[in-house]
């Protein structure tokens, strides 16, 4: 799994690609533990370019959540693959995460 | 039916996963049946490895698959003390929805057709049926 970073206004962008599962997991929440650590108020994970997600990868995903939540901070997904959202939609873990289906429309009113 | 036995490391269940989904090469299976047969086994192999083994190197997870004519059935044994799968919580609720794990076996539930566990919990077995065409 790899992730690049952009910004966006002050929208800061990850763009994720490659499996989101039990051996990359703690890549992933290095890579957020430095966000907590910089306080980054405003996250979006472009998932366009993750074609698989276990339970592990969900779980770091609510984890970020919960942390950025704790300083104020928002997290958004953005170009979830079919398979992928329908895990989300399975677990309703929809319901806690802003999902959106493009990166623009994610972007609007962040 | 294939016999495969591995060590209780994390980075043997892709291995897995990609043997049995290679096997199904050229059987006309769509994406979808692919990406839940492959999360449900992970999953299990996952659980057999982290709680029923303990990660305990010196431990083995067997496991064993076969493609019959309905679809294919897999089967994952590890060598621990088993656990009571009748009393595993539901995710989805939400007491449990902000907690960060739980889910795997939910999941297997969801995406194969079948799933049975031995009497001590330490060998699931689980069917994905081809989709009637």
């Amino acid at each position: 799994m790899t992730v690049k970073e952009r910004i966006v206004g002050e929208v800061l962008i990850l763009d994720l690609a490659g499996d989101i599962d039990i051996n990359t997991s703690p890549d992933l929440r290095k890579c957020f533990d430095k966000l907590i650590k910089e306080q980054k108020k405003k996250v979006l994970l472009n998932l366009s370019q993750v074609g698989y997600i276990d339970s592990s990868g969900l779980a770091t995903l609510v984890e970020m959540l919960q942390r950025m939540k704790r300083f104020g901070g928002a997290l958004r997904l953005s170009n979830l693959s079919d398979k992928v959202r329908g895990l989300f939609e399975i677990t309703k873990l929809e319901k806690l995460f802003a999902i959106f289906t493009s990166e623009s429309e994610a972007l609007t009113g962040f | 039916m294939m016999e495969l036995i591995i060590s209780s490391c994390n980075k043997q269940v892709k291995t897995v996963s990609s043997k049995i989904l290679e096997v199904l090469n050229g059987k006309g299976v769509d994406e979808t049946f692919l990406f839940d047969l492959r999360l449900a086994c992970e999953e299990a192999l996952i659980n057999a490895v982290k709680h029923g083994n303990k990660s305990d190197p010196q431990k083995t997870v067997t496991v064993r698959y076969e493609i019959i004519p309905e679809g294919v059935t897999i089967s994952i044994i590890d060598q621990g003390e088993g656990f009571d799968y009748e009393s595993v919580p539901d995710p989805r609720t939400v007491k449990n929805l902000l907690r960060a794990g739980g889910r795997g076996l939910f999941l297997i539930r969801k995406l194969m057709d079948k799933v049975e566990f031995n009497d001590s919990g330490n060998q699931i077995t689980m069917t994905k049926l081809f989709p009637k065409k």
